[in-house]
């Protein structure tokens, strides 16, 4: 038997193993140990893992040392004989007494110490007009809506293209929040099971859809903290970045009110009844499309036969009856070929969906949104057809087809 | 042989445990929400069996005023809009209050829904006694209609002290599993192509004007 | 008809071997039916190995080069399945299957007919999990399962029909594992040698007494919610829709009902395995026999009122979280308790180095550590930054690698001479064990420091900052991967030869089993043995 080089291989391979481990939380700048802290809360945790792994750290050089003392020692090449009556003597009959009341030792001093953290993790602050935002995850972008505020935010990944080295840790709206300020959030989710994780603020909570979870957090840092959804949630569940920027209270205040004065404009503008250019319907259509429609009917206008038609006039659409003959009656598909039937009929689609296929009713878009993508939709993909579709037509269709409101 | 019938009778008691335990399973449903209710832990756990509180006697305590919040959400695969009328009212703990909630459905067929009700924070829930809910029911929506509906409810006077503000959150989903499934917006079986692209007018200067601020 | 078939057992018990496909399909002789629970455990274990690979080599690089993000996912999903159910239970099933008779004594499995069917469930399950892997590349076959094994509602509801399959291979591991549970459960109650009482019995069979009622008691749970799932997928109800008044925070009291035992499934006959081989190795009996004993019914005991400490984030309140905080931490008494046995055991040993003992000491090191960064789990601050990040990835992989499967590998070597007869290539079991630990190491060492610096698990693509880890933890897990290669070549190379190993294999093995000729006779223990031999061992 080779047991001594065997012995010392090992022994060299622990050495690097626990400098490794050791190293692992002195040199926290090297990005091998949490974020910075930006939250009292996420300081004291910091603490609580410094300490725990500590206490690890000690544990295992112990049973590190103990071990490689026995594997050097007590070797039958070294001619050492096995003491057969050990486990007879006074340790052999009470080390089931001692290593459990040491174990609980070690465990006391852990939990102990995080008991106090973990309360003041858990009681979420039950202040008058504390702050309050609430967190929707969707498949797979986060929603934040400020109550009090009155201001919603949707948070979408950046492509790689735009995003670089800040790929999946980038987003094109943050969450703004101010510091020094008391804030609640709620968590909920609109589908699957989310979960919001930023580790500079030191809380995750999972979205659960009907459910609302509560965490709190003081950020007392200016910054910009990123975070990802922790919450497998399907198929993009990688491309759920967080970003959260941490502001002044005056800052905070100063772009409340520029989403505010953002949203009435994009509302008054809807309303204006204004005539709008075809190039910027286009450009508007395209982001709105890529945005809503572009999921089933691709980017390219495609389509995912044979559940989705392309938009695309001039192609196949290979799918069941179910699905052709709305859209022939509709006139947009014709001798086994899709083609941009009428205006009308596409505002109806497009307002109203199609009982019995998955198109569904997009009306909770405003006048002008339709008509942006109406005209996208009759003019990108070779359509070309010309078409420009001002919002007040939109008005018009809603009010022709839009099923009786009793509002 | 003797062995055999002794080792199938201890087979058989054995099989019995895992019998009784995969009923008890089933049994874990009701009892959860059971633990739920009473605990007050989940409030919206076993919601569907949630009976109206008996209204206390009207004895407000008008010094004290409490702040409730209002917030709807509607879960994906339900095409329905829903909104408070009131986003948030100053409340005396031990008087009746009456809210409505705007709810239209913006699809071509009837579709059931469900509102979830959830009181934030939870320690609050027990003290927060609805008398009348749309969220007692079922709500049925015939293709566009459009319904207001009532909430009536009391804050204890026992609400403890330091909580003075609650928020009373809503969501509504979708009753049916095939039909939520057909008006999800993210139909997982299409979407490994490449969804959740963002888009460029996003950032349409919050972030200059936050930049400006720093200057 | 049942009494035909009995008769025909005993005739072919008289009558010597029977052959050809009919001595394996309608086996009834433990030791056959452990050989081919060991050949499916080593087909599934290549199968999820391979499966890991593919995760590694997508992960190698920011970006996304090979998999599609549903099948990456579903990989995920597969690979721990696979792993859990598919290689390390049945591996452990056939050692007990083999290895139980032999040591108490018994002439076979208790319900030898039983014994056939829950191993034919198995492979049933391993088709029907195969089947679900290949529906969603058929037409109309909706999304692969994409939950991760958790199969957590309501994500688990949207998937497509791959997910019912999922969950009738489910239904019969279930079905499957219960009935070699109970088996094993009769056999050691009933089938021990006279004179053979609990507290003299090999630790491996009370390692496997214990995992075996943990068994019974959480596979019917699991099964309940799965099929509360599949009703909620197709018939209407609401145990876990939120729409109808269900909660789907209930499926994950169930799974982790059942899940968090599993793992002490899959770690106790590893254990137990390691109660045989150190004492043989450092030549002295097992240090605290008691203690370890109810070491492994302490664990037992505790792991199956601990769960939610998986549910952490979802919500509990205080007080829930304080109990399962407390609870947890608390297990680390009962292991704690094992592992210093086991060190006691080495020390003052006469201790020599062959490959089942290498990994024993390889697994009571990395153990520890896995079991070290189990406590910084268990403690709920730490656990909020910590939960689904690669910190978790990398502790219950240090967990469960260490203290299952190499523990089932130092099991292999330990017992192969004995199984066929021949000794194995030791310089090869040693670079075998080397590649293990190095590439295992260098695999999941760097994941921890993933997970602190932000890397959520179960994600197909990742920010460039995150390459270098990933990188070290692919190439590492290359050279694990590889090292199974050696591991196959030395088992085939044993099966069909190499030096005779004799009846004694191991100079210090003590126990009925090594009493018998290597390969043991098709029929062992015909007539009760002298039990005199068992007990010099406690």
């Amino acid at each position: 038997m080779h047991g001594g080089s065997q012995f010392k291989r090992l022994m060299q391979f622990l050495a690097v193993a626990l400098f490794l481990g050791v190293a692992g939380h002195v040199h926290a700048e090297y990005g091998i140990n949490f974020p910075e802290p930006a939250t009292p809360s996420a300081r004291d945790i910091y603490q609580i893992h410094m300490r725990t792994m500590t206490i690890a750290t000690v544990l295992l050089i112990i049973v590190f040392a103990i071990v490689s003392y026995s594997l050097y020692a007590h070797r039958k090449s070294r001619g050492f004989t096995p003491d057969q009556n050990f486990h007879r003597g006074w340790f052999g009959r009470w080390s089931w007494v001692l290593v459990p009341l040491l174990v609980l030792g070690v465990d006391m001093t852990i939990a102990g110490s995080a008991e106090e953290v973990l309360k003041r993790l858990w009681l979420v602050p039950k202040d008058k007009d504390m702050m309050e935002v609430k967190i929707t995850g969707h498949q797979w972008w986060w929603e934040y809506e400020y109550l009090d505020q009155g201001v919603r935010v949707e948070s979408r990944y950046v492509p790689q293209e735009k995003a670089g080295s800040l790929y999946l840790r980038d987003v094109d709206n943050p969450l703004v929040l101010p510091i020094n300020t008391k804030i609640r959030f709620l968590n909920t989710s609109a589908d699957v099971n989310h979960s919001f994780w930023v580790p500079q603020l030191g809380f995750k909570k999972d979205a659960i859809a009907g459910y609302i979870t509560e965490t709190w957090a003081v950020i007392d840092k200016e910054g910009t903290y990123r975070g990802q959804c922790a919450q497998l949630c399907g198929t993009w569940h990688a491309r759920m970045p967080i970003v959260v920027q941490a502001v002044t209270p005056e800052k905070f205040t100063a772009w409340v009110g520029a989403q505010k004065t953002r949203m009435a404009a994009a509302e008054a503008e809807a309303a204006s009844g204004k005539v709008w250019s075809k190039e910027d319907l286009l450009e508007k259509g395209r982001d709105l499309y890529n945005k809503n429609c572009s999921a089933c009917h691709q980017l390219d206008g495609k389509g995912l036969p044979p559940a989705f038609p392309p938009l695309m006039a001039g192609g196949g659409f290979p799918a069941g009856e179910n699905m052709t003959k709305p859209l022939q009656e509709r006139g947009f598909f014709k001798d086994g070929k899709i083609v941009v039937g009428p205006v009308p009929k596409h505002l109806d689609i497009v307002l109203n969906g199609i009982a019995g296929t998955p198109m569904q009713p997009w009306n909770q878009l405003n006048d002008l949104e339709i008509a942006a993508i109406v005209t996208y939709e009759r003019n990108a993909f070779n359509n070309n057809t010309g078409d420009v579709i001002q919002p007040a037509d939109v008005a018009k269709a809603r009010g022709a087809t839009a099923p009786a409101k009793s509002d | 042989m003797d062995g055999g019938k002794r080792n199938r009778r201890a087979a058989l008691r054995l099989a019995s445990v895992v019998v009784i335990l995969f009923g008890l399973t089933f049994a874990a449903a009701p009892l959860y929400s059971l633990y739920c209710k009473v605990t007050g832990v989940r409030p919206a756990a076993g919601a569907v069996a949630e009976a109206p509180t008996m209204a206390q006697p009207d004895i407000a305590s008008v010094d004290r005023e409490v702040t409730v919040r209002f917030d709807t959400n509607v879960a994906d695969g339900l095409p329905w809009e829903f909104k408070p009328l009131v986003g948030r009212l100053e409340v005396h703990p031990g008087r009746a209050v009456e809210v409505r909630f705007a709810v239209r459905n913006l699809a071509h067929e009837t579709i059931v829904g469900r509102a979830i009700p959830n009181i934030v924070p939870w320690q609050a829930a027990q003290y927060f006694n609805k008398t009348e809910c749309f969220c007692f029911r079922e709500q049925s929506l015939q293709a566009g209609e459009s319904r207001e509906m009532t909430v009536r409810f009391m804050v204890s006077p026992d609400l403890p002290d330091d909580i003075n503000m609650l928020t009373l959150s809503y969501t509504f989903m979708n009753r049916d599993v095939q039909s939520a499934r057909k008006y999800a917006r993210n139909d997982v079986a299409l979407s490994t192509k490449g969804a959740g692209g963002a888009d460029e007018s996003g950032d349409d200067g919050r972030k200059t004007i936050l930049n400006a601020g720093e200057n | 008809m049942n009494h035909a078939t009995i008769a025909h057992a005993h005739e072919g018990g008289h009558h010597g071997v029977p052959h050809g496909w009919r001595r394996w399909l309608f086996s009834t002789n433990h030791k056959d039916i452990g050989t081919m629970y060991l050949v499916v455990s080593l087909i599934m274990l290549f199968l999820g190995g391979g499966m890991a690979m593919l995760i590694r080599a997508e992960l190698f690089m920011p970006g996304i080069q090979l998999l599609q993000p549903d099948v990456y996912n579903n990989l995920v999903t597969n690979h721990a399945l696979i792993m859990v159910f598919g290689a390390v239970m049945p591996a452990a099933a056939g050692m007990a299957n083999w290895m139980i008779p032999l040591m108490i004594g018994a002439p076979d499995m208790a319900l030898p007919r039983m014994n056939n069917m829950s191993f034919w469930f198995l492979v049933a399950a391993a088709l029907m999990l195969v089947i679900s892997m290949v529906v969603p590349f058929l037409p109309g076959g909706g999304t692969p399962v994409n939950t991760g094994w958790t199969l957590y509602p309501p994500l688990s509801v949207q998937v497509g029909m791959s997910m019912d399959f999922l969950i009738f291979t489910v239904h019969l591991l279930g079905i499957s594992s219960i009935l070699a549970s109970i088996n094993i459960i009769v056999t050691i109650l009933n089938c021990r040698a006279p004179g053979m009482g609990l507290m003299d019995m090999p630790i491996f069979c009370w390692s496997w007494l214990v995992t075996a009622f943990l068994l019974i008691v959480i596979l019917p749970p699991f099964a309940g919610a799965v099929t509360m799932l599949l009703f909620d997928r197709h018939f209407g109800t609401s145990f876990f829709n939120a729409a109808g008044g269900g909660d789907p925070q209930l499926f994950q009291h169930l799974f982790w009902f059942f899940g968090h035992p599993e793992v002490y499934v899959l770690l106790l006959p590893s254990m137990g395995i390691l109660g045989h081989i150190i004492p043989t190795f450092a030549r002295k009996p097992l240090f605290g026999y008691q203690s370890t004993v109810g070491a492994m019914l302490a664990v037992g005991t505790i792991g199956l009122a601990v769960w939610a400490h998986h549910q952490y984030t979802t919500g509990l309140s205080l007080a829930a979280v304080t109990y399962f905080m407390i609870g947890t931490i608390v297990i680390s008494i009962p292991v704690g308790l094992l592992v210093f046995n086991y060190i006691a055991t080495m020390w003052r040993g006469a201790m020599t180095f062959e490959t089942p003992m290498l990994f024993a000491i390889g697994i009571i090191l990395m153990f520890s550590f896995g079991g070290l960064t189990g406590v910084m789990l268990a403690t709920i601050p730490g656990d909020i930054q910590y939960h689904d990040s690669y910190f978790v990835v990398a502790h219950f992989h240090y967990a469960l690698i260490p203290g299952a499967l190499l523990g089932l590998y130092a099991g292999v070597f330990y017992w192969l001479p004995k199984w066929t007869g021949n000794m194995y290539d030791e310089r090869l079991g040693k670079i075998f064990f080397w590649m293990v630990i190095i590439g295992f190491n260098l695999t999941f060492f760097p994941q921890h420091f993933l997970g602190l610096a932000g890397m959520p698990r179960r994600i197909i693509d990742y920010n460039p900052m995150f390459t270098e880890f990933n990188m070290i933890s692919s190439i590492g897990s290359f050279i694990f991967g590889a090292a199974h290669l050696v591991f196959l070549y030395v088992i085939v190379k044993t099966v069909r030869g190499g030096a005779r190993a004799g009846d004694q294999v191991w100079e210090g093995a003590k126990g009925l089993e090594w009493t018998l000729p290597s390969p043991p006779p098709f029929h062992t223990f015909t007539t009760p043995p002298q039990i005199k031999l068992a007990q010099s061992e406690a």
